[in-house]
């Protein structure tokens, strides 16, 4: 679209708000009774004006114009009892209260909305909320409540492989999602090089993820934003929870600071496995790390009716390795505090500061012999937003947002005896801004539309060095710049659209436009995500990845929102991919952009939905028809080849079932084809040895994935002082051996003979899990 | 990058002790046969070895189909010679090959030509070799290992390939590959091991330290990857699978490299 005409049209729009009648606005604060938590997304209509309402923002925070007079107004949030309340409005009025948790709990939904037929009447096509309240009766892996492992079996969001926390959106590189935690954006979000996620399901209250149509706040990834708020921690009294697994247990205690006005979360994770290799007899067992941790705090504060300051931090680590020999140990942090600030009933601002890192260090062998790595992603940001609540019709976000990078990329150190010179490679700095704005603008009670514009800049800065490449890849230039002095500018408007047309109570059309800029690129040797993935960032030859995406849905709910059916089909757009050369080395390679080339990738699909949310049985159906295709001129002969990702079918189901009160049972099914990989199609021998002839990129298939897992929740005690249950959960209930890797090799009776090798991890993973509150 | 694959490797089997292996039947396309050169040639007074061949199908157990009915050309220093055919697809020749010397190879089959050129270097001399017992842990086993010193140039890029012997008997699976550079350590005195092989007491162990130019090193540094790699999985050695980055023109598979070794040999434990 022409920015010229986006900007007349945001105008044109804009001067459309009504000045007419004496108007004053209801505000205030909405949260859950039981624990003084925000419920954010909560929704507030008018009984007596039809389309009038508005949703409370992520804080729980809500404002609505009207004109004076009397009327009654609803509050609502799924599973929570529905407040209405009659009001006399003939001047500003602040009004915050607390909805309790319905008592039906038999009626548990198991992927909420905070409205009944939110799914029609909201302006979000494309997006998944999930509360981990909702997910904890389902099957898990290793007894850990994953909130990943869940958003994967949505349609259009794909695990990485096995196990994997990685996952790809409509048919986007692993790197290409922006996953952020009270946030702060966490670059390896994934412990045990993938098996469990980092987020630990006790502090964490749910996430929301934008696989399109993304608002004009977030950027800097082109395929979805996943956002992750931590629990704010009881408002209303001290309560522990716990649990109890077969990998990891877990402590979480909150309580108030000063009752409803602060409150406080701190919540730890770690895994025991080395508990018990530390019993063994064998050294190279008792000696060796296997363990990780989280730790996850949160304390917010009202520090006046206006004023409320959160401080959330994040500390994860994964050690692994043998004592003295070898260990490779990675880790984020995250902190960020907020400040939101009432202007007044209709002004609303957040301001947030924010800190992330991601370390890892690798160490072979032992003082002079010790050859170690280290590297480093370290981001300060600031951000603010501000809400204006202009009208009934109109709600006014804007704001801006900046982040110093630093990447260092590799610290060689390495003991007199190796040989090897210690070795810093150049570090990485870069500034990535953005300036946002957008307008939530109901055109009638049926018609509604969000949108936006958004501008991002990257400036690489110094001390840093550019390389000028030939076709080979060899250097032909270089150019040095100093202390602070601008290297490469990049810089662009991203706008942003989606429209939702109400066909009815039960029906509506939603169409959604987004252009996204990336600045910052993964690069990795493998397809999983491995802790020494490398993080780049745009420079001369590395262009900024861009992507643009369409995507058109009808949604239709059935026997009272009981069934809600979706279908929506994307089309997306992806310039500047990046991709290797054959040969290329990943590892601590200076002049890795002379190997990589840049091509470009189309992903096209469509996702149907059906899902259950009230009832005995509650779960979701989906399934994904959907291609992915990259092409680059130096790979295939310049045609179009399939993405790993592209998994033609994609099949999830989820299923609870609650036999009764205390016995719930849970399944969840997963078919999808194949990844796209290279196999070669001939072979030869040369220096004694046979090679496998490789003819072309991805052209076959890894043999279809399918899987069924199984889960029990047993509530052992339900009272107000004490909870406890038990969960009991087996994954892949069938033992099916999924390829994980297949290679080709010598075969071990007769080395001039070669097969296929098939390696499948997990037959069948029991896990036990015991869970208490008091 | 082999040290973190081992340990992703340690990791992996530590955790992952449900994993379960097993030969599958993968249905491969048949490509076109392809050329593969593969040549030689050794400082001093050597025969000089030309094979050339073309790819089978991968599951093809069979030999490989050998070409005999090519034109073999070497030149260097103003000087060609033919290499004549000796049968199932060989070609030799006596050659001294001398240092600081560009050699250059065309192949002519089937009105197809192929050309390559390779540089034979001095002589990088090993200064030590030593074994030491080392316990194992996890994967890698406790046993004698064998490391050799050598010091490399400092005034230019310096490629090296080691190979070996044990008991008189030349090792070539695919862990016995080993090449490297002098990236992290040049004009060091740096200390390499044969991988994570393990020797017993006894045994003798012949190591030569091979010395050749650049292409050569892409060549077998492409070829590790592969070779060590795996096919549809995570913990492939290569970023991209592909083939090997060979110095022939006319997208020949293989070689050309001018070797320049020297050797030193040890009895384990003695």
């Amino acid at each position: 679209m022409n920015i010229n005409s986006f900007l007349t049209i945001i105008l044109l729009l804009i001067s459309s708000f009504s000045f007419g009648q004496t108007k004053y606005t209801l505000s205030g604060q909405i949260k859950d009774a039981s624990n003084g938590e925000d419920l954010p997304f909560a929704t507030i209509t008018v009984k007596e004006q039809k389309g009038v309402g508005v949703t409370a923002n992520t804080y729980g925070y809500y404002s609505l114009s009207l004109p004076a007079g009397n009327y009654t107004v609803i509050y609502q949030y799924i599973g929570y009892n529905v407040i209405e309340k009659s009001i006399e409005l003939n001047q500003n009025i602040s009004i915050s209260l607390e909805l309790s948790p319905s008592a039906q709990s038999l009626e548990e939904v198991v992927v909420t909305a905070e409205r009944e037929d939110r799914n029609i009447t909201s302006n979000e096509g494309s997006v998944t909320k999930i509360d981990t309240k909702s997910i904890r009766e389902l099957p898990t892996f290793g007894g850990e409540v994953d909130i990943i492992k869940v958003m994967q079996t949505q349609p259009g969001v794909k695990s990485s492989g096995e196990g994997g926390s990685g996952f790809y959106v409509r048919g986007g590189g692993l790197d290409q999602n922006l996953v952020l935690l009270d946030e702060a954006p966490v670059y390896n979000p994934s412990h045990l090089l993938g098996f469990f996620s980092v987020f630990n399901g006790d502090a964490i209250k749910g996430a929301t993820m934008y696989k399109g149509g993304m608002m004009p706040e977030y950027g800097g990834r082109t395929s979805s934003v996943l956002d992750i708020r931590m629990k704010d921690g009881n408002a209303k009294e001290y309560s522990v929870a716990g649990g109890i697994g077969t990998i990891a247990s877990r402590l979480t205690v909150e309580g108030p600071i000063v009752k409803d006005k602060g409150s406080f979360m701190i919540s730890g994770r770690r895994t025991y496995a080395d508990i018990f290799l530390g019993l063994s007899n064998d050294p190279s067992f008792s000696n060796s790390n296997l363990y990780f941790y989280d730790l996850n705090l949160k304390a917010n504060y009202r520090i006046s009716e206006k004023d409320r300051i959160f401080i959330s931090g994040y500390f994860g680590q994964d050690k692994l390795g043998m004592d003295g020999s070898v260990n490779m140990d990675y880790g984020n942090a995250t902190g960020t505090m907020r400040w939101n600030h009432v202007f007044n009933s209709k002004l609303f601002s957040n301001t947030s500061f924010i800190y992330s890192n991601y370390n890892y260090e690798f160490g072979f062998g032992e003082d002079e012999d010790q050859i170690s790595l280290e590297s480093v992603i370290k981001d300060i940001n600031i951000k603010q937003d501000f809400s204006y609540y202009a009208s009934t019709k109109h709600t006014i976000k804007f704001g801006f947002n900046a982040i110093h990078h630093t990447i260092e990329p590799g610290n060689l150190s390495a003991g007199a005896n190796t040989g090897v010179n210690s070795k810093d490679s150049e570090k990485k700095y870069g500034i990535e801004g953005a300036l946002y704005i957008q307008d939530e603008f109901k055109v009638s009670d049926r018609f509604s539309l969000n949108y936006g514009l958004r501008y991002s800049l990257f400036q690489g800065i110094g001390t840093g060095t550019e390389y000028e490449y030939n076709d080979k890849g060899e250097v032909v230039g270089t150019k040095k710049y100093d202390n602070g002095e601008p290297m490469q500018y990049f810089g662009g408007f991203e706008p942003r659209l989606s429209a939702n047309y109400i066909i009815n109570t039960k029906s509506s059309i939603k169409l959604g436009y987004n252009k996204n800029y990336q600045y910052l690129h993964m690069l990795s040797n493998s397809t999983s995500s491995s802790p020494t993935d490398t993080w780049i960032m745009s420079s001369n030859n590395v262009k900024p990845q861009e992507a643009e995406q369409i995507s058109l849905g009808y949604f239709r709910n059935f026997k009272e929102n009981t069934f809600e059916t979706s279908v929506e089909a994307y089309y997306k757009d992806m310039r500047n991919v990046i991709d290797y050369k054959t040969g290329a080395n990943v590892f601590l390679n200076e002049q890795l952009e002379g190997d990589l080339v840049y091509g470009k990738g189309r992903a096209y699909g469509i996702e149907f939905m059906i899902k259950k949310n009230k009832g005995r049985l509650t779960g979701w159906l989906g399934y994904t028809l959907a291609r992915s295709e990259k092409q680059f001129d130096e790979i295939n002969n310049g045609q179009w080849f399939a993405a790993r990702q592209d998994r033609i079918h994609d099949i999830n189901l989820v299923a609870v079932y609650k036999i009764n009160p205390k016995l719930t049972l849970s399944g969840n099914f997963v078919y999808y084809t194949g990844d796209a990989v290279t196999f070669p199609s001939g072979r030869y021998e040369v220096d004694g040895k046979v090679v496998p002839y490789y003819t072309e990129r991805n052209g076959y298939r890894m043999p279809d994935y399918h899987r069924l897992d199984l889960a029990l929740t047993w509530i052992r005690k339900k009272t107000d002082k004490f909870e406890s249950s038990w969960n009991f959960s087996l994954y892949n209930v069938y033992g099916r051996e999924n390829a994980y890797t297949i290679s080709f090799v010598p075969s071990e009776e007769d080395p001039n003979k070669t097969e296929a090798l098939q390696v499948a991890l997990f037959k069948w993973v029991p896990s036990v899990t015991y869970n208490f509150k008091f | 990058m082999k040290s973190i694959q081992f340990i992703l490797a340690v990791i992996t089997v530590a955790f992952l002790v449900t994993a379960c292996e097993k030969v599958i039947d993968v249905d491969l396309k048949d490509a076109t046969p392809k050329i593969v050169i593969e040549a030689v040639l050794m400082e001093g007074e050597n025969v000089f070895e030309v094979n050339i061949s073309k790819t089978a199908p991968y599951f093809d157990n069979s030999p490989s189909e050998k070409i005999d009915n090519a034109e073999v050309t070497l030149t260097y220093l103003d000087r060609s010679v033919t290499i004549p055919n000796t049968g199932n697809g060989s070609y030799t020749l006596p050659i001294n090959a001398i240092i600081n010397t560009e050699y250059h190879l065309e192949v002519n089959v089937e009105d197809e030509v192929y050309n390559a050129s390779t540089t034979m270097l001095d002589k990088v001399l090993i200064d030590t070799i030593y074994s030491e017992y080392e316990e194992g842990f996890g994967p890698r086993e406790s046993g004698y290992y064998v490391y050799v010193k050598y010091t490399d140039p400092g005034d230019v890029e310096n490629f090296y390939r080691l190979t070996h012997d044990v008991n008189g008997e030349y090792q070539n699976t695919e862990d016995d590959l080993r090449v490297f550079n002098d990236v992290r350590n040049n004009g060091n005195q740096p200390r390499v091991s044969l991988g994570f092989k393990v020797f017993e007491e006894d045994d003798v162990v012949d190591v030569k330290l091979i010395h050749f130019d650049e292409a050569s090193y892409d060549y077998f540094s492409s070829l590790n990857d592969i070779i060590g790699g795996s096919g549809g999985g995570p913990s492939g050695g290569a970023a991209a699978p592909g083939n090997p980055l060979s110095n022939w023109s006319n997208n020949a598979l293989g070689y050309f490299s001018a070797y320049n070794y020297d050797s030193a040999s040890i009895i384990i434990g003695q």
